[in-house]
């Protein structure tokens, strides 16, 4: 390999390494099948590959239910939306149970918009969350 | 929880219970549309909910915010032969509502509405 070739190859393992990390942080399993994925900043489009890692991951861990955490949500346009209901579709075909918390006044009325809050459980917080994603609720 | 007025809400359409059509223009169906609610995109297409479509521009040619501005403006014009979209003269802004008159394989004809959802200077969805 020549050496731009090695250094191409090292950005992408580094690159790589990053958004692992990054998914590392993204995901946690709370109960067992259930999986809490933290969603913060800005969702765009441009989040597709960290999300879907996220989801991937929890998805193929056996997630039975997985929990939305939506309080360090800053800024979401179309395509964020889009990654949402890509991530709902994936999670009915594996008939996974989805919920939420932790969504502001705003981004709760575009799920109400987009009638997403019909397929997607919201709640106030994580404990809420999860009391009915273990069946408590 | 306090709503903190994020920097995308001027982009996203207010709630609605039912959608209103404007003037509607000549040639157009308006026939399950007007006061009828929104679907949602889980409900809508099924299987074909969601195609992706990529075309390279690079932005010495022209920029993001110039390339949406004169698609929402010339939207109607970017149809395929045999459909057509009834656009509000706004030009695709949040909230807007168009309607639809679509040519499906077989030739059956399907007259429908969207809502656009959402409109910043680098995209629009209905």
């Amino acid at each position: 390999m020549t050496e731009v070739g090695d250094v191409v190859l090292e950005r992408c393992l580094a690159a790589g390494a990053e958004m692992l990390d990054v998914v590392d942080e993204r995901v946690r399993e709370v109960a067992p099948g259930v999986w809490v994925i933290d969603i913060s900043g800005d969702v765009t489009a441009a989040s597709e590959d960290v999300l879907v890692s996220a989801y991937t991951h929890a998805s193929e861990s056996g997630a039975k239910a997985v929990v939305l955490s939506f309080p360090g949500l800053e800024y979401m346009n179309s395509g964020g939306i889009g990654l949402l209901v890509m991530l709902l579709v994936r999670a009915q075909r594996n008939r996974q149970r989805v919920l939420a918390y932790g969504l502001s006044d705003h981004y709760r009325q575009i799920f109400e918009l987009t009638r997403l809050d019909e397929a997607v459980g919201i709640h106030d917080s994580e404990a809420a969350a999860l009391a009915v994603a273990n069946g408590k609720g | 929880m306090a709503d903190q007025s994020p920097r995308d809400a001027q982009s996203w359409a207010k709630p609605v219970t039912e959608l209103h059509v404007g003037d509607i223009p000549q040639g157009a169906t308006n026939i399950d549309v007007d006061g009828r609610r929104l679907t949602s995109p889980i409900q809508g297409f099924g299987k074909k909910w969601q195609k992706t479509y990529t075309v390279r521009i690079p932005a010495q040619i022209v920029s993001p915010e110039e390339l949406i501005a004169t698609w929402k403006q010339r939207f109607p014009e970017f149809w395929p032969e045999g459909n057509r979209f009834y656009g509000p003269l706004t030009g695709n802004a949040p909230g807007d509502v168009a309607l639809l008159s679509m040519t499906l394989p077989g030739g059956m004809k399907l007259s429908t509405g969207v809502m656009v959802l959402y409109a910043d200077e680098r995209s629009f969805t209905s």
